[in-house]
């Protein structure tokens, strides 16, 4: 069951009981149907949640071996790379690129002159090259090694393509 | 099993799963294990779902007036609309601790559901920083504060049950607690990502990306809960303000000032990759002063009408974690000292970053000063064996200065460039804001001179009394004429990106370009409206000191004058309900001989607190002013009556103000998908 369906299972469910709470206390016990009742209901549907969330927590630390190696081997990707230093460089490339159209915009509107917008700009260019170069083999590394060789293949042919 | 049974179970299984979580979230980020860490994040549910569970029977409780538990029966009564009686929940201490827990744990669940993917190895840091702050408060509920503590014996309680304040049965105090709440709780989200990203090294601005709309959430309830506190104190203490510094409304107030500092100075980090220091120090701080308000509003180390009352254990328990969060916060910013450093450095003072920086010290030297006068009474009192009383003119003094270099900032700031700005185009940016700006100060200095003529008679004023007026009212002049700076800075602001827009693509007609410029930069243009509204409420208050303010005793049939109007009393009215006794003047409001309207200022004695009269305002209000009357006493047998009368200028402009300001802030916190087409 996908986690999208079960969330609904669980609305429908929470749903059904308070219904059912309201109902066999009106039609059972003969209680009025007035705010309290409700509030009562409500605190039941709460706590049905509350009892699946704590089941949640079982569930993952219960959960299968080969499952918790396969998501720890894709956090430990995630992790285990110096994804501190390629962060850096990913926020540094956004960060650069923004600055040129920030550039571009403030310099459409007046706020530099033609002088500044050029010697400015070109220093950002210059940067965004520099950190899009050493951000490069990175990125290429965080393909899939299929897909890395399809693409070293496609390469190749369309590199020979050329040289005949 | 009785209800104070289950919701003192389910506040132990709330400990206890708190503390798993803490202990799972550090294993889970000590070992790299995705087991433990996903077991933490369900955990950060679970604690949310539990706290909700928790608050949903005390609510049960207060409606089914539950006396056996001793809170109910100190906050509620069965007489009390069923409204109320929902309010009640975070209307006294206990409850309103339950109610942080409810929305902390639920801010948690969801900041950590929107981000687990994105920062996943700062994810379990953010669990454990969040559970261990939860841990502290689910721990005041649970040794100090049980809100489901049951009475030992059950005496016949619920005849002389105690029932909410009557003050605070007001609709803007229904909202304005809550808001305040949802500004308080959710500045911890943001601390707590900032120390995750120290604590992992991840010191670039992508952790300021996941948690600059909980800091705009939490600066626009906070904004909109000072707001209401302002508006229920204008309309329900009945002394003509809106805003006293009183110590409960600085602990709201001082917070919102580093928030804002964090906001703009956050910008500059993402821009320039500066600041890093700073910007974890400012979420630390601004998490820090949410605390200290809680203490403030909490422990009674503040005299407040406010406050809950005096509570030593509080204050003692306070004060430690205060001193734990910010020995321990600044020490991890010490320990990654290096890493945080800037990786640009500042190139001209002309330029925007500057006058972000500007704005930041000005925002954090008002939030310190608001906070040490606002203690140095309690201070005085322990150190000194004397309690020295700071007065609002104290805080006027200073704070008005630098309210108008804030706003000023606010007007030169958007025409500065990034990096720095040419001779040429500071010409050209200035220019119309410096016209518009002139322009208006000349014009209220050429009213100024209309209105004292009209106060001597018709007589010319000499230069000598003109130039006292304008020295009596030099800073509301320079707050007029800096609005009209503000405005012009704006509006060209948005004319300007609308040409360029249009340039772009000339097929736009000016609305698209203008609707184009605001959804494709939802973050610069929001900001503005965001400005715009500050400069009205800034026209609002500039307003207040042109207020005129009159005390007098008058019985039926007398009239006084008041500024332009004429306050006639038209008699007094005797009525019951079956909640209070009320006793309602109605005051006839004329200009120029025709009555415009009727007030009705009114004395209110509830049954449940006969002694605790409450005051209730009655307003002309139009868009230049308000005519604004309170009755103080009154004596039913002669008909005398003692009135507070006012007028007070522009004051209806502080509230537009806000909702632009809240307009402004819908558009800011909407933004994510285009940042990149940002501008």
């Amino acid at each position: 069951m996908t986690a999208s369906r079960s969330f609904w299972v669980l609305v429908a469910l929470s749903f059904a009981v308070a219904t059912a709470v309201l109902l066999g206390l009106s039609f059972g016990v003969g209680v009025s149907l007035d705010a309290p009742t409700f509030a009562l209901a409500a605190a039941c549907v709460v706590m049905i949640w509350a009892l699946r969330a704590m089941w949640g927590v079982v569930v993952a630390l219960s959960r299968p071996a080969v499952e918790t190696l396969i998501v720890e081997a894709e956090m430990a990707g995630a992790l285990g790379r110096d994804s501190v230093g390629v962060a850096e460089l990913r926020e540094e490339k956004r960060r650069v690129l923004r600055a040129i159209k920030e550039l571009e915009f403030d310099h459409a509107m007046g706020k530099l002159s033609d002088q500044d917008f050029k010697q400015i700009g070109d220093r950002y260019r210059l940067r965004a090259i520099e950190v899009i170069r050493e951000l490069e083999p990175s990125e290429g590394a965080e393909l899939h090694p299929l897909l890395a060789e399809h693409l070293a293949a496609l390469r190749s042919a369309t590199g020979k393509a050329a040289a005949s | 099993m009785n209800v104070a049974t289950l919701g003192t179970i389910s506040l132990l299984v709330l400990f206890a799963l708190c503390l798993a979580s803490i202990a799972l979230a550090m294993l889970g980020a000590h070992r790299k294990s995705a087991r433990l860490v996903e077991a933490s994040v369900q955990a950060t549910y679970a604690v949310a779902a539990l706290a909700a569970f928790a608050s949903s029977l005390i609510i049960y409780a207060f409606l089914a007036d539950d006396f056996s538990i001793q809170y109910v029966h100190h906050t509620s009564d069965s007489a009390m609309p069923l409204f109320y009686k929902v309010t009640a929940f975070w209307g006294g201490l206990d409850g309103s601790l339950l109610f942080w827990v409810l929305l902390l744990s639920v801010f948690s669940a969801l900041a950590v559901r929107a981000n687990r993917r994105r920062h996943a190895e700062m994810i379990p840091h953010v669990v454990w920083l969040l559970a261990l702050i939860n841990l502290f408060f689910i721990g005041l509920l649970v040794f100090v504060k049980n809100p489901f503590e049951p009475f030992i014996l059950t005496p016949d309680i619920g005849s002389n049950s105690r029932g909410l304040n009557p003050l605070l049965q007001n609709a803007y105090m229904v909202i304005h607690p809550p808001s305040l709440y949802l500004g308080y709780v959710s500045l911890a989200v943001p601390y707590a990502f900032g120390m995750a990203a120290v604590i992992t090294g991840q010191v670039d601005s992508a952790w300021q990306q996941s948690v600059r709309r909980w800091t705009l959430f939490s600066w626009t309830f906070l904004t909109l809960g000072l707001i209401l506190g302002g508006l229920w104190a204008y309309e329900e203490l009945g002394w003509g303000g809106y805003w006293a510094w009183d110590p409960v409304e600085n602990a709201g107030l001082i917070p919102w000032f580093t928030a804002t500092a964090f906001l703009h100075s956050m910008m500059i980090q993402e821009r320039r990759g500066m600041l890093k220091r700073w910007n974890v120090s400012l979420v630390i701080l601004s998490f820090w002063l949410s605390i200290v308000g809680t203490f403030l509003t909490r422990s009674g180390v503040v005299q407040s009408v406010h406050a809950f009352g005096k509570d030593p254990q509080l204050a003692w328990i306070f004060g430690i974690f205060l001193i734990v969060i910010l020995v321990g916060s600044f020490g991890v910013v010490a320990w990654r000292w290096n890493l945080l450093r800037s990786r640009a450095e500042l190139e001209s003072p002309l330029s925007r970053e500057f006058a972000f920086m500007l704005n930041n010290w000005v925002l954090l030297a008002m939030a310190f000063f608001v906070l040490g006068s606002t203690i140095w009474p309690t201070f005085s009192e322990w150190f000194l064996d004397e309690r020295i009383t700071i007065r609002e003119s104290h805080f006027n003094h200073y704070m008005v200065p630098g309210g108008i270099a804030l706003l000023l900032l606010m007007g030169v700031g958007p025409l500065l460039a990034w990096r720095r700005t040419s001779t040429e185009s500071l010409q050209r940016q200035f220019l119309i804001p410096l016209i518009i700006g002139s322009i208006t100060t000349v014009v209220v200095m050429a009213l100024q001179w209309v209105w004292l003529k009209g106060e001597l008679g018709g007589e010319v004023p000499s230069a000598k009394q003109l130039g006292a007026a304008y020295r009596a009212h030099v800073w509301a002049l320079s707050a007029f004429g800096l609005c009209g700076f503000t405005i012009a800075t704006i509006v060209q602001e948005f004319a300007r990106g609308i040409a360029v827009a249009k340039h772009n693509n000339p097929k736009l007609s000016l609305l698209d370009a203008g609707i184009r410029l605001l959804v494709r930069a939802r973050r610069r243009y929001g900001g503005y409206i965001i400005h715009l509204g500050v400069v009205l409420m800034f026209f609002g208050i500039a307003g207040k000191s042109y207020g005129i303010e009159r005390k007098v005793v008058v019985k039926p049939g007398d009239t006084v004058a008041l500024g332009d109007y004429e306050i006639e009393h038209l008699g007094l009215r005797a009525t019951e309900d079956w909640q209070k006794e009320m006793i309602t003047a109605e005051l006839g409001v004329l200009r120029d001989g025709q009555l415009v309207d009727v007030l009705t200022p009114a004395r209110w004695w509830y049954f449940q607190l006969p002694d605790q009269p409450t005051t209730e305002v009655s307003r002309y209000m139009t868009v230049g002013e308000d005519v604004y009357a309170s009755m103080q006493t009154v004596d039913l047998t002669t008909g005398s009556t003692q009135l507070r009368l006012f007028i007070n200028p522009l004051v209806n402009w502080v509230w537009i103000g806000t909702i632009v300001m809240l307009f402004g802030s819908a558009i800011c916190i909407g933004t994510r998908r285009k940042q990149g087409a940002e501008q």
